[in-house]
């Protein structure tokens, strides 16, 4: 599978890495979201995992462009927030198109597993 | 009376009334009393005089009947006849002649004396009668009356009224019986000495004129002559109501006596009389027929009677009566023009102060658009220059006062701004925690497990779950820390749901199940009742989490045991959660529910954590409606209670539902 993850915590991107690449999985990082949201422009990827919370160029700003460039349904995102989402906040994400949303701090296993989960679900 | 001095307008009305009143008062007082005297002074004169004019009248009358017949008396035809008729040694030729005389000389005597009914004349010696006019004589004999006795010894004798034997004239000159009559004797006195007595019986209605001279006065007086027993000899008026009211017969003379109704005693003037002579009552008293009457009585000289005026009382004084009313209505309408000039002139005075007062309580009670009304400060008086410092003081007051409050506002808004910098500056410190913590924890995660980075040793991977450890408590932590920030700015969002409290409870006693193993501690759920609330389910079991590792901290290290309950109650769900550790004092328990309070105390901290969790199940609770607190003795371990409403409705409204 080809992943791209959004966020600016570099050491995070580097624990994503090791842990998808190391079950088979393509792997493409951005640190900041202006970058992400060109990546996702310039090619498909089968998830793309996006922090919510980054400096500048947030998250939402980045759902926001995709939503404007209208490829926000075509892409399967997981948002990571690092506080608990209220049930309104999860409705609003859900509703912008979002797939699913995990809160930090994540095991690495269950990251892998949620991963494949999705991709083993047939989309609706 | 404390009414009456209330206001001031209420206290000038009185005043000036009182003023007001005295030369009222006085005047009508003066005014009042003097006409009463010179009223009853004339009453008094009036009444004397028609009673001593009439005393008088028929005190002449009787005198001039005396001498009248003392006249017939002293005549020489009277005597020497008298003498001859007396005279045992002459014939009865001689004495039929005498007597033949003695009625000539009578009847030319007594021509034109009406008043005289009969004649007789007796024997000096022995009272026998031995001539007499008319038909008969009352009496053969007068030797025992006392105005025979009085004849005999040369002086006029008068007899008691008494009625006449023989039918006479009565005063509508009627022949009738029992007219009053009265008897009056003279000598017949010769040479020598008394040769005879003349007694004339003397018709008393005849008097009538005199007595009724005087009625003109007063329309209704009552002008009568009584006797010293009391008994009406003559009478100005015959009321027909005497004889209706069976008080007499046929005519008051003789029959009626003056006592009153009610006492059947003397009437009061007539009881003065006897004492006194002459006497008068202007104060009034009731005479024989009940009625309230003044008058005045004076004895008839040379008679035992008196004669009496009486008027009604209110005909006496009437003009008292019409001054009374007169001066009554007066003093009424003089009050009552006083009354409302005083009125309008204490309002006039005091409409200005009460103004001022309203505008006062307005600005009082926070209006704003109060002003003084322009009306006062136009004026030059006292009032006006109140009106005029006040207004100004207001106005400084106001600008000052606006001035502080724009202070005030300057500083609540730079305390808010300061607080909100706070509080974002806090959630971000505390994110920027949280950050480096996730790959610490993710990467020590991955190294747990030998298909990321290989195999680590045994005592690596000790060292490895003490990181892994102490990053997960630094985590709670800053989760603590961002839970206390929102509830003390009350930005902490709850999701209401349905949910069966069992449930809860079976995943808070699975939460915790591997923990208890590990710390061999005892954690049992003691939850019977099946209930459905509608709340937030996952405050409810951080409540849980914080009440259960504060219970975790406290049991002893063997046979630790925790016990955790739901019970249903009326409108609520109580929670508890009791442990048998050391207990806590009672003077600690307030303190308890008080942010970082474990870290004040000077307890072991055998567990992590700044005392914030407690603190942070206070704010949960009750933002949900419920309450907290804790039952405990120090060495019989703790209970911790909390109780939530069943639906939302009753709980708190006001917390914000996820925006």
């Amino acid at each position: 599978m080809k992943i791209l993850e959004i966020d600016d915590n570099q050491d995070l991107l580097d624990l994503s890495e090791l842990a998808l690449t190391s079950v088979g999985h393509e792997f493409i990082c951005a640190d900041n979201g202006r970058e992400g949201l060109e990546l996702i422009q310039k090619q498909q990827f089968d998830v793309v995992l996006l922090d919510l919370s980054m400096p500048d160029f947030s998250g939402l700003d980045v759902l926001d462009g995709l939503d404007k460039n209208g490829i926000l349904n075509k892409q399967k995102i997981v948002v990571f927030t690092a506080s608990t989402p209220s049930e309104q906040e999860q409705k609003i994400l859900l509703e912008k198109g979002v797939h699913s949303i995990l809160s930090k701090p994540l095991d690495p296993d269950e990251l892998i597993e949620h991963i494949e989960k999705i991709n083993s679900k047939p989309e609706i | 009376m404390t009414y009456l001095f209330s206001s001031y307008s209420r206290k000038l009305i009185t005043l000036i009334l009182l003023l007001s009143l005295v030369p009222i008062f006085v005047i009508s007082g003066y005014l009042y009393f003097d006409k009463v005297e010179t009223e009853n002074n004339n009453l008094k004169e009036r009444l004397l005089s028609i009673s001593g004019i009439g005393a008088d009248n028929i005190s002449q009358w009787i005198e001039q009947r005396k001498m009248n017949i003392q006249g017939i008396a002293d005549n020489q035809v009277m005597i020497t006849e008298t003498q001859k008729l007396l005279d045992p040694d002459v014939g009865i030729d001689e004495s039929f002649i005498a007597r033949f005389n003695l009625e000539k000389q009578i009847n030319t005597a007594i021509h034109g004396y009406d008043w005289l009914q009969e004649l007789a004349i007796s024997d000096p010696q022995t009272g026998d009668v031995i001539f007499y006019t008319g038909l008969s004589f009352p009496d053969d004999n007068l030797y025992g009356e006392q105005h025979f006795q009085d004849a005999v010894n040369r002086k006029v004798g008068i007899s008691k009224v008494q009625p006449s034997v023989n039918t006479i004239k009565n005063e509508y000159d009627k022949y009738d019986k029992d007219v009053p009559t009265l008897l009056i004797s003279v000598p017949i006195s010769g040479e020598v000495g008394v040769e005879g007595i003349l007694t004339a019986s003397v018709n008393i209605f005849k008097i009538n004129p005199h007595v009724k001279s005087y009625l003109a006065e007063f329309g209704s007086a009552d002008l009568y002559l009584v006797n010293s027993n009391g008994f009406f000899i003559s009478k100005s008026t015959f009321p027909q109501t005497l004889l209706d009211l069976n008080l007499i017969t046929e005519r008051p003379e003789l029959e009626l006596q003056i006592l009153k109704p009610q006492s059947q005693q003397f009437t009061d003037i007539f009881r003065d009389s006897k004492m006194n002579g002459t006497a008068w009552n202007l104060d009034g008293y009731h005479n024989y027929l009940g009625n309230l009457v003044v008058g005045s009585i004076t004895p008839v000289i040379g008679t035992e009677w008196s004669f009496i005026v009486e008027v009604d009382k209110n005909e006496a004084y009437q003009e008292i009566y019409l001054l009374q009313t007169v001066l009554l209505t007066l003093i009424a309408i003089l009050l009552s023009v006083t009354f409302v000039s005083s009125y309008i002139f204490a309002n006039n005075l005091v409409d200005p102060i009460k103004t001022l007062t309203k505008t006062v309580q307005d600005i009082r009670t926070g209006k704003k658009e109060a002003t003084i009304n322009p009306k006062l400060l136009e004026s030059e008086d006292e009032v006006s220059v109140l009106a005029k410092t006040f207004d100004s003081t207001f106005r400084e007051l106001q600008e000052s006062q606006q001035q502080l409050l724009k202070t005030k506002n300057e500083q609540i808004d730079n305390l808010k701004e300061i607080d909100t910098a706070k509080a974002e500056f806090l959630t971000m410190i505390s994110h920027e925690f949280k950050n480096p913590l996730f790959p610490i924890m993710g990467f020590s995660q991955m190294l747990q497990k030998p298909k990321f980075l290989g195999e680590l040793n045994s005592k690596q991977l000790i060292a490895l779950e003490k990181i892994l450890k102490n990053a997960k408590k630094l985590d709670s932590m800053i989760i603590n820390l961002l839970d206390i920030q929102q509830l003390e700015l009350g930005t902490m969002k709850f999701n209401y749901v349905k949910f069966k409290v069992d449930d809860l409870m079976r995943d808070v006693c699975k939460k915790f199940e591997s923990k208890m193993i590990e710390r061999k501690i005892q954690l049992v759920n003691t939850t019977r009742d099946h209930i459905v609330i509608q709340s937030d389910e996952l405050r409810i079991k951080q409540i849980f989490s914080h009440l259960i590792e504060n219970a975790i901290v406290f049991v002893p290290k063997e046979n630790g045991k925790i016990e955790i309950c739901a019970q249903e109650t009326d409108d609520t769900v109580l929670f508890y959660v009791k442990d048998n550790g050391v207990g806590i004092s009672k003077d600690k328990h307030e303190d308890l529910f008080k942010k970082f309070y474990q870290a004040s105390r000077g307890h072991k901290r055998v567990h992590g954590g700044v005392g914030l969790g407690i603190s942070i199940c206070k704010g949960i609770i009750e933002a949900l409606g419920g309450k907290i607190w804790v039952e405990s003795e120090p060495g019989k371990g703790a209970s911790f209670y909390f109780s939530t409403p069943k639906t939302k409705e009753e709980g708190n409204k006001n917390e914000n539902i996820g925006n």
